[in-house]
């Protein structure tokens, strides 16, 4: 009798709270995953946690709006889970780890500061960490050499990936792509293997799905969200906070992984071949870091297929011959040939194409050492040298810098690396054949005395040439 | 021989002894002991003597001469003596002649290494026996010596009057038992009982026993009368109310615990949906089991509530005795 007190007083029930905490597999694939719902009654959906290496798990479903859930310390992610969030900058108490559940792990979805969320995947510090013999590099490895500039990354409880697929002629794993084999060379895209989006177009959190972002002239890749990359939410981005770019109107700019800034030089330590980063400030004096190359458009077939970017249209560098041939969206110059800045990057136009087999000029980004008319035309610290707007038609002059030295051209992130100083300008190396005075005005860094057959033309003698093979 | 003759010296020994302590003045009593046959009359003899000495010293009577007595009986030989003996009527005469009111005539023989005695008490004026004895006895002279006198003893000893009790009782038919002896059913009058106390008791089916302590005396017929209170009614459900609470109780609480147990095993299923409907199961197995505790609860409420307030009817009363019939 006693002991029937007891155990009314003690009551009898069943841990609700250790079922929810349970990690379930499941099949996204399948028509049902059989996830069922959670204990409010609100269905649960099947993340895809083996994009990143971890297993597919029953999640609590939260809508189809990324975003951050602060007052439920979740975050709810790509495909309608909410993953749990959790801070991988702390250091984790008990065998449980960071997230209280040993079978979840913390991944961090942000290098520049604490955040992250729960997931079932083993996350990496080093590429010791990476048991895979495939994918036996550390994100953070990758970002740290990325942003080698940066010295406080917080490069940790990344992902493991797989490298140098392209440089290597190595195939990826099932369900993933060498990425720089699928987007435009321009686009300088790491030498990495990234996942395949889901057949909903979801990636796992820090990626974004390039198809679905982008239009459907592009693969159905998940593109990391480095910044200054597009991004749909800030789950997307690996690097700072999805933001809308600086343009007047809103809705026709172009959501950004971006950090805040003062001025250009905290963006600068995130300069990489992925691009330069300036320091764009707003009309309120808010500044982000964003990189011209964002506004260098994707990739299209026809003027349908520019949906990313509002106002512009598929423009190609030679008239279109084929319906599978790629444009790139841009937005039109005007009838003065002329292009205004997007988010305080200069914009120049330049010479395309149309659709339909049509001369057209669209608008790039004005980098080094491309035509202008002004030096709004030009991106970052450059100017339009050389332009005479009072000719008919206006003489178009280079978005360039000033200099004294070679080395002036090289210390400027805009144009280090490809111009020799000419001129007071900085002007472009010299391709091979050119004639040259000097090694550091040849892009092959070799300018020697013309042995050519035919009768030399060059007045020095000498010529840019291909270093010996 | 030798045998007589240690008799002898241990007869002495004893009327020696006895002779050491005051005789009490008394009543005059004639003793003689025969011989069963002529070859144990010397053994009758001494065992006379032995049984004097012990009389007189211990029952502080004043004692008859034997040979005169043996005169008085006016036999030759021990055969017609214990005719005599047997006789009351021979008895009451040598008593008158004598001047004794009671005679303490016995014998005594010999079996083989055995020894036969008895010893009558004769109340020659009433004519009639007050009291006897027999003893077989085994072994030496000493043995036979120690248990005439504990024979004499007990010849003297006062004759405790028996006593009765009649029990009656509404209703009747109630078993008695006295001296936890069952006796019948009431009305009930008893056999003869020792004067003393003794312990009563009286039961009925579906009614509280009574039990009581009486004191019976000598030649009295106690009278016991119980009433219908003093054989109150005892009710037959609260056993089954209370000992059957109880075992639903202990059943419920061990489904409680059986449902209990399963509802803490881990829900298993192939797909998490499959495991929430076995979570679901659990919980309705979790709800069962604290209803279950909960019913084992108000079960053991109940029955100890029972048990408590009808104990008395489920153990019975306890055994005490009472006094007032």
């Amino acid at each position: 009798m006693v002991a029937g007190f007891v155990a009314v007083a003690a009551g009898c029930k069943v841990d609700q709270a250790a079922f929810d905490a349970r990690i379930f597999a499941c099949d996204p694939s399948a028509k049902n995953p059989g996830c069922g719902t959670d204990a409010q009654g609100t269905p649960m959906t099947c993340y895809p946690g083996s994009l990143l290496d971890g297993t597919d798990f029953c999640a609590p479903g939260c809508g189809d709006t990324p975003m951050s859930l602060p007052d439920q310390d979740a975050v709810c992610v790509e495909g309608g889970a909410q993953l749990a969030f959790c801070d991988p900058s702390t250091y984790p108490v008990g065998p449980e780890g960071l997230c209280g559940n040993s079978q979840l792990d913390c991944l961090r979805t942000d290098v520049t500061s604490p955040e992250g969320v729960c997931t079932t995947m083993t996350t990496c510090t080093h590429d010791v960490d990476c048991t895979d013999p495939v994918r036996s590099t550390c994100a953070a490895t990758f970002l740290t050499e990325l942003y080698s500039k940066n010295p406080n990354l917080q490069a940790d409880h990344l992902y493991c990936l797989q490298k140098d697929c392209q440089s290597g002629n190595s195939s990826c794993s099932p369900g993933q792509s060498c990425l720089p084999l699928l987007v435009p060379a321009s686009a300088h895209a790491p030498d990495i293997c990234v996942p395949n989006c889901d057949a909903q177009g979801n990636c796992p959190p820090n990626h974004v799905c390039f198809q679905k972002i982008s239009g459907p002239a592009n693969p159905a890749i998940c593109i990391p969200g480095l910044l200054g990359f597009i991004c749909g939410s800030d789950i997307d981005c690996l690097v700072g906070k999805c933001l809308s770019d600086n343009d007047p109107t809103p809705e026709d700019g172009l959501k950004l992984c971006t950090l805040p800034c003062a001025r250009d030089a905290d963006c600068a330590i995130y300069d990489s071949n992925q691009g330069t980063f300036l320091c764009a400030v707003d009309a309120s004096g808010d500044g982000h870091c964003e990189m011209p190359n964002a506004y260098r458009g994707n990739s299209c077939h026809t003027d349908a297929d520019c949906t990313r970017d509002v106002n512009t249209s598929c423009f190609f560098t030679a008239p279109p011959t084929s319906p599978k041939d790629l444009g790139t969206c841009l937005r039109a110059c005007d009838a003065n040939s002329n292009c205004a800045p997007r988010a305080e990057i200069g914009h120049t136009c330049l010479p395309f194409y149309t659709a339909a087999g049509t001369a057209g000029g669209g608008c790039f980004p004005g980098f080094f050492p491309y035509p202008c008319q002004t030096s709004a035309n030009c991106v970052g610290d450059l100017s339009c040298r050389g332009a005479d707007l009072t000719t008919t038609p206006p003489t178009l002059g280079h978005c360039t810098t000033l200099c004294q030295t070679d080395d002036d051209c090289n210390a400027d992130r805009w144009t280090a690396g490809q111009s020799f100083c000419a001129g007071g300008v900085c002007v472009p190396y010299l391709a091979a054949g050119s004639s040259c005075s000097a090694d550091s005005q040849c892009a092959t860094k070799l300018c020697q005395a013309d042995t050519s057959m035919t009768t030399s033309t060059s007045p020095t003698g000498k010529v840019c040439t291909e270093p010996m093979q | 021989m030798k045998r007589v003759v240690r008799l002898m010296v241990l007869g002495l020994l004893a009327v020696l002894l006895g002779a050491a302590r005051p005789a009490r003045a008394g009543e005059k009593i004639a003793v003689l002991v025969l011989g069963s046959s002529e070859k144990d009359a010397e053994l009758a003899d001494n065992l006379t003597e032995v049984l004097i000495a012990y009389v007189a010293q211990h029952g502080g009577f004043e004692i008859a001469g034997k040979e005169e007595f043996r005169a008085r009986l006016g036999v030759e030989n021990e055969q017609r003596s214990q005719q005599c003996l047997d006789d009351l009527s021979c008895l009451g005469r040598a008593g008158v002649s004598l001047g004794v009111r009671r005679i303490v005539a016995g014998s005594v023989g010999t079996r083989g290494k055995q020894f036969l005695f008895n010893l009558n008490l004769n109340n020659v004026e009433q004519g009639r026996v007050e009291s006897r004895v027999f003893r077989l006895v085994e072994g030496g002279v000493e043995d036979l010596i120690k248990a005439v006198q504990e024979a004499s003893g007990e010849l003297f000893r006062p004759r405790v009057e028996p006593g009765k009790i009649q029990v009656a009782s509404e209703p009747a038919g109630a078993r008695v038992s006295i001296d936890n002896a069952y006796l019948g059913v009431t009305p009930l009058l008893s056999g003869t009982l020792l004067a003393g106390p003794h312990a009563v008791r009286v039961e009925a089916d579906g009614r509280f026993p009574w039990a009581s302590r009486v004191e019976v005396r000598p030649n009295e017929e106690l009278q016991i009368r119980l009433s219908s209170d003093n054989l109150p009614r005892r009710r037959s459900w609260p056993p089954y109310a209370a000992y059957g609470t109880a075992i639903a109780g202990v059943v419920a609480l061990a489904a409680g615990g059986f449902l209990g147990e399963l509802s803490q095993l881990n829900p298993t299923g192939a797909t998490r949906q499959a495991a929430a409907d076995d979570l679901e199961q659990k919980k309705s197995f979790a709800m069962a089991a604290n209803a279950s505790f909960a019913t084992a609860a108000v079960l053991g409420a109940v029955s100890i509530y029972f048990f408590i307030r009808y104990h008395e009817d489920i153990f019975g009363r306890s055994e005490g005795y009472d006094s007032t019939p």
